[in-house]
């Protein structure tokens, strides 16, 4: 049996979380084993519902409402306890900051070997693991052992995919005997960001020509980022930064203005699902691997860009080109 | 404070290797080592701890014996002393050895936090902490882009996938540090002098307990190829002739941004 780690919010599964679960049933089909889901909190009941258009034959929850706020050692107590009881030969879930982490404290917790960001499984005695190193920019091939593998998927790395077929889900809720040493870590204040980071780079020119950048993210219900670059001149604080260790995005569209697009940076915008570039430079690193890019002035294209955007939101017609 | 650093040699990140065809790993002769980047931002988060309070940093690393220098960089920058845990039969090995091995080699230290990178740069696993966290008993506290610590707590600002948490977790703990969260300073002269006095502890194997239980004789998995990954495609590209932001609205319109 395949048991698949499933994020979700108020009992909706993460998109990422749907990556996992696409990924784990292929993996159940060619194993010819069942898939198996296991989600925290008593809320994740409702998933059952999306759950089985993913092959998914048990769900399992954790219920304790302690869980509902994420707690890394907890989480994984949880997992770990019904690993235990149900005995599944894969355990798999998101390489997200939480997935990978959670899947990390298991692996611990049950010394099993652990492969994470996979972005391909081939299942066999012992596993073949494609796997991303280097913030993505390497994929690694690896042999993986151990009676149960436990596997994070790298985002973004194949499309959720539901199937047209639905199963019959069984619900088996559960409690974990977790413990208070569990709960250290809590959790004060949870702040969401959009899905959607406008990043500037040395081409927006200086501190104060960021103000377009804020109007546009604004606009967006959006964020805004910057590279490293600019947090050494000093233009934005260095919690803005994208790019360096630790400080991977993965929002639905990154819009680059004036930044070239260094490798360092590359790595920390990679997850995004779409990249709009706005640069002067066309052979800049960055509008190689754009979804869209306009060639010019950074702060001329973003003025007109925020006029037309403004007026698309209040419904007025776009002004025809000059 | 007591503070312990984990740190990690790398190859160069902005002169990446090349891939040695046979072992399939990077290849680290002729390439300039570095301490990892991320590690640097680990080591200022240690620093600044004991400068506001009074206190030690203490490095640690594991590594072929050349990864001394990294240790030897975190020690020009300002911390106290280092401990290098450097053994043949430890090559090649995986995050948990590597927690393993750490653990085994504090056994007995106090430290009031242990920080870390949220991942090396290479590896880009991320396990290593929470295995390490694991393995001590200590609550985790990751992906700080800001941490505080008073009156027996560190709280931090976590950085998430779509925003940030605060949270926080009594001392001791395992701390991982994000690239946001400050701006490594740069050795200072009399720091690359000092350094080369500050102690370095080398450790191995047999010291740490575990034979049998990190490195070779634990490999539970082994890399068989390498290849880099595809870049992303690029899409259209418009030069801007008045009609520019027209065209982006129309994009971020498919997209349903907007």
């Amino acid at each position: 049996m395949i048991l698949a780690f499933i994020e979700h919010v108020a009992g909706a599964p993460t998109m990422l979380s749907l990556e996992v679960l696409t990924m784990a049933s292929r993996l159940a089909r060619k194993m010819g084993t069942q898939l198996e889901a296991v989600a925290i909190g008593p809320k994740a009941v409702a998933a059952a519902e999306i759950l089985s258009s993913y092959g998914v034959s048990t769900l399992h929850v954790a219920d304790d409402q302690r869980l509902d706020d994420y707690a890394a050692a907890a989480w994984a107590h949880a997992v770990a306890d019904l690993a235990a009881r149900v005995n599944p030969r894969v355990i798999i879930g998101t390489a997200s900051d939480r997935g990978g982490e959670v899947i990390a404290h298991v692996a611990t917790r049950m010394t099993m070997p652990m492969a994470a960001n996979c972005t391909e499984i081939v299942p066999g005695d012992p596993f073949t693991v494609t796997r991303q190193r280097w913030g993505g920019s390497l994929l690694e091939e690896a042999h993986l052992k151990g009676t149960i593998k436990l596997l994070t998927i790298a985002p973004h790395a194949l499309a959720a995919e539901a199937s047209p077929s639905r199963t019959q889900v069984a619900t088996d809720t559960f409690s974990p005997a977790l413990e208070d040493k569990d709960f250290r870590v809590r959790l004060k204040i949870s702040l969401a960001q959009a899905r959607v980071v406008v990043g500037g780079g040395r081409g927006v020119g200086s501190a104060e020509g960021f103000a377009a950048l804020e109007e546009l993210a604004g606009l967006l219900g959006g964020a805004v980022g910057c590279s490293r670059a600019v947090t050494s001149l000093g233009w934005r604080p260095h919690s803005d930064q994208v790019g360096q260790t630790g400080t991977r995005i993965a929002p639905d569209l990154y819009i680059a203005c004036g930044i070239s697009g260094a490798i360092q940076h590359m790595v920390g915008c990679r997850a995004a699902k779409h990249i709009l570039a706005i640069n002067t430079d066309p052979g800049a690193p960055i509008v190689a691997q754009a979804d869209f890019a306009v060639i010019g002035d950074v702060q001329k294209v973003l003025a007109a860009v925020n006029a037309e955007v403004r007026r698309v939101k209040a419904g007025e017609p776009s002004r025809s080109p000059a | 404070m007591n503070v312990l650093v984990c740190v990690k040699q790398i190859p160069d990140p902005n002169a990446p290797g090349k891939l040695d065809p046979q072992t399939k790993r990077l290849v680290r002769e002729g390439v300039d080592l570095v301490l990892d980047p991320g590690d640097e931002h680990g080591v200022e988060a240690g620093l600044q701890l004991i400068e506001k309070d009074a206190g030690e940093v203490t490095v640690i690393s594991m590594g072929p014996p050349k990864a001394v220098d990294a240790i030897r960089r975190a020690l020009a920058m300002g911390a106290n002393r280092g401990i290098l845990i450097t053994d043949p039969a430890l090559e090649n090995s995986d995050a948990i050895s590597t927690a393993r091995a750490i653990a085994a080699a504090i056994k007995g230290q106090t430290y009031d936090l242990i920080i870390c990178g949220t991942e090396s740069t290479d590896g880009s696993s991320g396990a290593m902490p929470a295995q390490l966290a694991e393995l001590l008993g200590l609550p985790l506290l990751s992906f700080a882009k800001k941490l505080e610590v008073s009156q027996g707590k560190a709280v931090i600002d976590r950085q998430t996938d779509d925003g940030y948490d605060v949270v926080e977790a009594p001392l001791p703990a395992v701390v991982t540090v994000t690239g946001g969260i400050n701006e490594a300073r740069y050795p200072a002269l009399r720091g690359i002098m000092q350094a080369k006095n500050k102690e370095v502890k080398q450790v191995g194997l047999s010291d740490l307990g575990l034979d049998g239980q990190a490195g070779k004789a634990a490999l539970t998995q082994e890399v068989v190829d390498a290849t880099p990954a595809e870049a992303r495609k690029a899409g259209e590209v418009v030069e801007d002739k008045g009609e520019g932001a027209k065209r982006v609205a129309d994009f971020l319109k498919a997209l349903k941004v907007i």
